[in-house]
Formats: C-alpha cells, sequence, structure tokens
C-alpha cells in the first residue's frame, strides 16, 4: 500500500460530535469526543475528525519530515488494490462510522453555530460538502472556532454568507480557473461553435439571456475542464441562467393562465408551543360519564395541536385521535366497541395463520407478501430497545399486525412504509389489537400514499410546489431552474410522515399533531415548506442542483428542530390564512381555507395567551 | 497543491428487488460496516467513496435506491448520467432472480444512455453466506447467473457477502475500473457533433456524465 503522508496543520483534541440517534427510547444527544485536524497530503489538504480512542493509532504516524506526519486516513483516499491492509478492516468501534475525512477541495461551504447570548452551550460547526453531504456536526468543547477556521483560510478563501450569518461559504475560484483555461480555448474552439448549434444545449442554457461574458469566457472553459462531470458543466450553465432570472422574480402558472405577481403576505406571527396535554387536564374535559361533548373534543384536540400530549397518556389519546376510541362515547361503549373488534381482529388473524405450507406452495401471491412484511420487520426501528435483539416478541406482534392487516385489505396488501406507521403505535399499545386497530384509523389517512399509481404522493408533492411559490418563491423559482421543481427530495418526508427525519419520541409528538387536522388538513405540507424555508440560503447559496439538494435534505434527517418546525409552520398558516382573498384559488383549496368544516385561525378566547 | 489534482466522478446506481441487500453492500464497500439494523430504502440516498485506481483518484458516488417497486416511478431522474449500473440479487431467493430484466430494461428506459447495447452493467449475487439456503444449489446458481450475464453481453458476475464482507470490494473496484477505463475511452464529450448534426433531431447530449433533464 502506497503510503500517503502528510503534515498536521492544525490539531484540535475535545472537539465533539454530535450523534443524535433514534436510537433510543429516549431522544439521546450525545456528545462523541475527539479529534479535529486540517493534514497537508500529497493528495490534498484534508479536514478529518477521528473519535477518541482510535485517533492517532489509526492514523499510523509516519517516521518522515520534521514535525508530525499523518498517513492517509481511511476511506479516503486508498489505495484500491490493498483494501485488507487496511487499519479500519477490523472491528471498529461504534462510533468509527462518525469519523470523516474532507477534501477541502470538496468543500462547499460550513454552518457556524455560536451559542446563544447568556446561553451555555459550546460553538459548533457543520461541513457541507460540494455533493450537498452533511458531515456530523462538530462542537468546540475547549476553545473556540476561530483557530480552525484561521488555518482554513490558508487553504481556500471564505466568505460568510449575507443573508444567512451562521452559513460561511467558500468562495469557489473556478470563474478565476475558467478564465485562466481560456488559453486552451484555441484546442476546443470548434466544439464551441457546434455546441452552440446544439439544440438540447441550447435551451437548457437559454443562451439567448446570457451575458456576452458568459459566452465569451465561461462555457468555452466549461467545456475544457474534462475534470469536471457532465453533469456539473450543465448545472454551471444553468446557474448562470438562474443568476439572470434571479431579477425577475414572479410565478406564472401557464396551466390555468393564473398569473400572480409576488403576493406580501403579513409578517409571521411569533407562536409558541405550548406544554402536553396531562392525565389531569385530559380527565377534566370529559363528562360525568367519562365521554367528551362536542366543543370540549375540539377544543381538546386543539390543546393536543399545540402542545402535543404527555406521554402516559398516549395510550389512550391517541385511540380518540386515530378513531378507534369514539369520543361521544362513554368509556363503557368504547370498552363494547373494544371487544367486538378485538374478536374482529382474531377472525382476521386466523384466517392467515390457518394457512398451511402446503397452502402457501399454491398461494405465490401470499407468500411474496409474507416474505415482504418479515423483511421489513426485520428492519424497522431495530435501535429501538422495544425492537431490538433477536427472538424479540415485539418483533412477532409487529409482525402479525401487518399480516393481519393484509387480510384487512387485500387489496392494498403490504407496501414498504407501513412498518414505519405501525411500529409506534404497536410501542404506545403494547398489544396487537389495539395496535391493529389504530393502525387502521392511521392507514385510513395516509392509504393512497401506498397505492400503486402513487398519484395522491405525486398530488402532495405538486401542492407542496405551489405552497412554496407563495410561502417563498424565490427558493421555489430556484428549485424550478435547478430541475427540482418536482420536490421529489421531499419524498420520504411525505410518505411516512417524517418517520425517518425525527427521533422517535419527536415523531410520536408530530403525529400526534398531525392527527388533530388543526390547523387545516393538510397541515403536513406546511411543515415540509416551512422546513424548506429554513434550508433556502443554504441550497441557494452552495448553488446546489438536483442531486445535491437530494442529498443535503435526506442528511438532515435527526438534526430537525421539532418545535421549530411546528411553530415556523403555524405562522406560515396564519400569513396564508389573512390573505387568502388574495390567494390563488388552488392554494385555498390545498389548505381548506374559507372551508368551515375546518377551524381555521381559531378565533377569541382560544387564541389568546 | 491540491488545485491542479484532477479528479474524477464516476456515478454508480444500485438496483434489485427490496431486501436483496443493496443498502448493506453500499455500506459494507462505503463504511465497511454491516449492520442489521439499517432499515428498508424509501426515495433515493448516495455515499461517497475516493479511490485510487492506477494513479487516478476516482470518487465513487454510490446511489441506492429503494426496491419497493411502485416507488420507483418517482426517483428515476437519478438514474441518468450514470456511470454504471449494479444489478443485485439475493442468492437465496429466485424471484429476486427473476425480476433482474425488469430493473435492467427500466434502467436502460429511465437513465436513457447513449449507447444502450454496451452500457456496464455488473450483476451482484448477495448473501452467500447463507450458502445453505440458497433456492437453488450453489452450482446450478451460479451456472444460471452466468449464462443469463452472458445473454446481456457479457455482464460481469459476483459473488459476494455484504455481511461477511466477501468479493465486496473487489466487486466495486472492478466496477470504477471499468467505468473509468470507457471514461478514458471516450474520444469527446459530445459525440455526436462530430459528425453533421440533425437540428431536429431530438438529441439527448448526455454523455457517460449525463445531465438530468
Ligand atoms: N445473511 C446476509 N444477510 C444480508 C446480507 N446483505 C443484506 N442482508 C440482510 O438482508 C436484509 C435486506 O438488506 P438491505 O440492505 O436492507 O436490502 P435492500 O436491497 O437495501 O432493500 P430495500 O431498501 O428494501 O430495497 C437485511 O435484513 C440485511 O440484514 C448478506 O450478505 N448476508
Ligand atoms: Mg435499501
Amino acid at each position: 500500500m502506497k503510503r500517503a503522508r502528510g503534515i498536521v496543520a492544525l490539531r484540535i483534541p475535545g472537539v465533539s460530535a454530535r450523534l443524535t440517534d433514534d436510537g433510543d427510547d429516549q431522544p439521546t444527544d450525545e456528545y462523541i469526543p475527539g479529534t479535529l485536524a486540517i493534514v497537508e497530503k500529497a493528495t490534498g489538504v484534508f479536514i478529518e475528525w477521528t473519535p477518541q480512542g482510535e485517533d492517532e493509532c489509526g492514523w499510523v504516524l509516519a517516521d518522515e519530515d520534521s514535525g508530525h506526519t499523518i498517513p492517509s486516513l481511511s476511506p479516503k483516499p486508498v489505495d484500491a488494490s490493498s483494501s485488507s491492509s487496511l487499519p479500519s478492516s477490523g472491528p471498529l468501534s461504534p462510533h468509527s462510522r462518525l469519523r470523516f475525512s474532507v477534501d477541502v477541495n470538496d468543500l462547499s461551504s460550513f454552518k457556524n453555530v455560536e451559542p446563544k447570548k447568556g446561553k451555555k452551550g459550546h460553538p459548533c460547526i457543520r461541513l457541507i460538502a460540494k455533493d450537498g453531504t452533511n458531515y456530523v456536526p462538530l462542537y468546540f468543547l475547549t476553545q473556540s472556532t476561530k483557530d480552525f477556521i484561521d488555518v482554513l483560510q490558508r487553504y481556500v478563501t471564505l466568505r460568510r454568507s449575507a443573508r444567512e450569518h451562521q452559513l460561511v461559504l467558500v468562495v469557489d475560484e473556478k470563474a478565476e480557473a475558467l478564465a485562466q483555461s481560456l488559453s486552451t480555448l484555441d484546442q476546443n474552439g470548434d466544439i464551441m461553435g457546434r455546441f452552440m448549434h446544439n439544440p438540447y444545449a441550447t435551451a437548457m442554457t437559454g443562451l439567448s439571456k446570457i451575458t456576452t461574458f458568459v459566452q465569451d469566457q465561461v462555457i468555452p472553459a466549461i467545456l475544457d475542464s474534462d475534470a469536471v462531470s457532465q453533469e456539473e458543466k450543465i448545472r454551471a450553465m444553468r446557474e448562470l441562467r438562474t443568476e439572470t432570472d434571479d431579477t425577475r422574480l414572479k410565478i406564472s402558472r401557464e396551466a390555468d393562465f393564473e398569473v400572480v405577481t409576488q403576493l406580501e403576505l403579513p409578517p409571521r406571527p411569533d407562536i409558541f408551543r405550548e406544554s402536553p396535554v396531562t392525565q389531569a387536564v385530559w380527565s377534566s374535559f370529559k363528562h360525568s360519564d367519562g365521554s367528551f361533548d362536542q366543543a370540549k373534543s375540539h377544543h381538546m384536540m386543539m390543546n393536543v395541536f399545540r402542545g402535543g400530549v404527555e406521554t402516559e397518556l398516549r395510550k389512550e389519546a391517541w385511540k380518540y385521535l386515530l378513531g378507534y376510541y369514539e369520543w361521544s362515547k362513554t368509556p363503557a361503549e368504547n370498552e363494547k366497541k373494544r371487544a367486538k373488534l378485538e374478536k374482529d381482529y382474531l377472525r382476521m388473524k386466523g384466517q392467515w395463520t390457518s394457512i398451511s405450507e402446503d397452502q402457501e406452495s399454491r398461494f405465490a401471491k401470499y407468500v411474496v407478501r409474507k416474505a415482504l412484511v418479515e423483511k421489513d420487520v426485520a428492519r424497522t426501528d431495530r435501535t429501538l430497545k422495544f425492537f431490538a435483539g433477536d427472538d424479540n416478541p415485539n418483533l412477532a406482534m409487529l409482525h402479525n399486525v401487518l399480516m393481519t392487516y393484509c387480510m384487512y385489505d387485500f387489496d392494498l396488501g403490504y407496501v414498504q412504509g407501513m412498518s414505519d406507521f405501525c411500529s409506534p403505535l404497536l410501542y404506545v399499545m403494547g398489544n396487537e389489537c389495539d395496535a391493529f386497530w389504530c393502525f387502521v384509523g392511521f392507514m385510513q389517512r395516509v392509504h393512497a400514499n401506498f397505492e400503486k399509481d402513487q398519484t395522491a404522493i405525486k398530488v402532495q408533492l405538486n401542492q407542496l410546489r405551489d405552497l412554496l411559490m407563495i410561502v417563498n418563491p424565490k427558493l421555489a423559482n430556484y428549485l424550478e431552474s435547478h430541475d427540482s421543481d418536482d420536490m421529489y427530495f421531499c419524498f420520504r418526508w411525505l410518505i411516512v410522515w417524517f418517520k425517518r427525519e425525527f427521533s422517535f419520541e419527536d415523531t410520536c409528538k408530530l403525529w400526534e399533531v398531525l392527527w388533530t387536522c388543526q390547523p387545516c388538513p393538510n397541515f403536513l405540507l406546511l411543515i415540509c415548506a416551512a422546513t424548506l424555508d429554513r434550508q433556502t440560503e443554504t441550497i441557494i447559496e452552495n448553488k446546489f442542483g438536483l442531486t445535491e439538494i437530494l442529498k443535503h435534505v435526506n442528511d438532515l434527517s435527526m438534526h430537525h428542530d421539532l418545535d421549530e418546525m411546528l411553530t415556523s409552520a403555524e405562522a406560515i398558516f396564519h400569513q396564508l390564512s389573512a390573505s387568502q382573498d388574495k390567494l390563488p384559488m388552488h392554494i385555498c383549496e390545498h389548505l381548506a381555507l374559507g372551508d368551515k368544516s375546518v377551524v381555521g385561525t381559531p378565533s377569541g378566547d382560544e387564541d389568546d395567551e | 497543491m491540491s488545485g491542479t489534482r484532477r479528479k474524477a466522478l464516476l456515478k454508480v446506481i444500485i438496483l434489485g428487488d427490496s431486501g436483496v441487500g443493496k443498502t448493506s453492500l453500499m455500506n459494507q464497500y462505503v463504511n465497511r460496516r454491516f449492520s442489521n439494523q439499517y432499515k428498508a430504502t424509501i426515495g433515493a440516498d448516495f455515499l461517497t467513496k475516493d479511490v485510487m485506481i492506477d494513479d487516478r483518484l476516482v470518487t465513487m458516488q454510490i446511489w441506492d435506491t429503494a426496491g419497493q417497486e411502485r416507488f420507483q416511478s418517482l426517483g428515476v431522474a437519478f438514474y441518468r448520467g450514470a456511470d454504471c449500473c449494479v444489478l443485485a440479487f439475493d442468492v437465496t431467493n429466485a424471484v429476486s432472480f427473476k425480476s433482474l430484466d425488469s430493473w435492467r430494461d427500466e434502467f436502460l428506459i429511465q437513465a436513457s444512455p447513449r449507447d444502450p447495447e454496451h452500457f456496464p452493467f455488473v450483476l451482484l449475487g448477495n448473501k452467500i453466506d447463507m450458502e445453505a439456503n440458497r433456492a437453488v444449489s450453489a452450482k446450478r446458481h451460479v451456472t444460471m447467473a452466468q449464462s443469463w450475464c452472458a445473454a446481456k453481453g457479457g455482464m460481469p458476475y459476483y459473488e459476494v457477502s455484504a455481511k461477511e464482507a466477501v468479493n465486496v470490494e473487489a466487486a466495486f473496484q472492478a466496477i470504477a475500473r471499468d467505468a473509468l477505463a470507457r471514461e478514458s475511452a471516450d474520444t469527446s464529450d459530445f459525440p455526436e457533433l462530430e459528425n453533421n448534426i440533425n437540428l431536429n433531431e431530438n438529441n439527448r447530449s448526455s454523455s457517460s456524465g449525463g445531465c438530468n433533464c
């Protein structure tokens, strides 16, 4: 193996990675101690973070040169022909997967978050690569980030974003490089001419719109640099187009000839989350016979919307929220319903548990489904204690609920993502029957997400784009000019209601808010819009394209702030609701604004703090 | 000193039925790690890994997609610009082998590579650690896979295990080497412009680097 040696330009111990895993029943914020370094190697300059305990030993110290030298850190870059000799091929420490090494040339920007004034906490840096990868956030426990930034500036030019002060951009010196490579234009001169005649490329770059500078200098230079991929080249050209487009922000929907010039929305109100509904509050809303009248049940929904419910209350409250128990019924009546439904559950469970192996041999459709369910049960929330380990009886329960659902709705059967919806229900209910009927209630709302043609998801993605056009036209336009206005990068958010983006506990909190259908039926879309809104500058200033946006959005997983998302989404709702007479029809329809069956802005006493 | 370095980007897409081990293979190759706690993939994602191939620094961008068929229709934009497509099946699951044809066809339709006849595919038969459970006897299986590959213009075939890290590194290395060789064999980024151009032709000028339109 070729040994890449390096010079350590900076080494800061006491830099911890923060692990926000969904790995526990309670959200865990774990700081993994480690060392941050900037290392010069033959292959480039690298920013490297290594968890404690495996740092310098993983870096096999080289003995050459003066000062400390460090060979390459796997997995970057390695000699491909000698994988077996890599230090990391042995057993790895649990946190070794967090270790990373990034070439400064691949760095696009970083988020530099300082603790709020007067608040405790540590400064944090999160590196963002040109391909959209977000590295694990690093917390500087013993010193400020100044040294790191100073040393980094030896290698790259940094600029703090004017619009988002936490964002520090690596200034792309490509422009200069491009100008330099003009000299090689001669070799490619002819191609340039032909290129200009290529209708496909012409359409994409909108050549008619771009400036002579771009035509004369940038495009030939882009064509010249064979080191950049085709995708990158084309993206660079598109970006140039966007820059010219940026000045004319407006919304035009050719489809229905609805042209809206940018709508001034009122300022976003400040919204605060309230504390979760407690058992005592819950009980106090009930009549003496244990039922809720309509006004009270509605009021309770509002409370749940604003604060969620206490963990201990979930088992009871979720049954109501999911329509398994009826608000207007007494506990005895609900219990009676439950007894009937339990029989029903067992009947349907019996239908598949009684299929013999011999029958299976002639029942391929069923066998395929069973295999799918088995495969997914084995891959659902296994980091959670509740589902951990082999032969865990809770796995069998999850399997039974999902298989019985296949009998309940054989037309749909089992589709991936359903186990994600089922797992928290089983966790909270603790038994198959209740979990099953809650699941049935939940599936009623999300059934369409799993249907074969996927129309429902496409509709939601389109609605989200429409909303974003109003809420944040700048971002919406950017996405459109970067081939991303199909909003595919939000697919995972929508299909499993952010289950993959949050810790288990936060997922529960989010879902109970969404089950209330307040303040409008499509509140999930507003949460998506609010979440994207927060990423506006990061996406635009990093000049992310289709691929990078997807990667960036994927990497936000487990780094979202739920309360922030919920309050922003609600604030956006109030903005839109206040301007509903000016909004295009389809936006009002997406949010059922003006629809009296859904109480929008709660007026009067309820709304006041 | 790093400014002059030229780094090639290879985009590799892994396709195959749900549960054949695509996510596990990608993680085994990039992170040298296997976990039975990975979740079923929803949507699409990629990991990158820098490798040296014959003194050339290459960034492998490995795309992992969902095997669930109905989720496929939405994510196909990311097939475009692929340099290589890795088809994966589970040696203990005959159905996953039968699906290979449709995965290959779907890829060719969606990615619409310039030269579909010669687009580089690689076949991986995963989970060979579960030898005993093989759907078909090991020997027959290899024969089946090999003849399928032969019928597809000599597609390379590797038997691997993401769990036990058998052959994974070697397979991906070969993938990189092959894709890189094709890359440098391409004489021009716009080969269709070499001759007379038909302006009306709806020619997709995506070379191996591809674009996403
Ligand atoms: N024994 C064994 N099991 C494996 C191997 N690779 C993957 N698995 C298991 O097979 C199951 C599916 O693996 P994944 O990597 O999630 O499969 P996938 O192809 O990504 O599936 P989708 O994301 O649903 O498309 C998991 O339970 C893995 O633990 C292997 O090499 N050997
Ligand atoms: Mg997967």
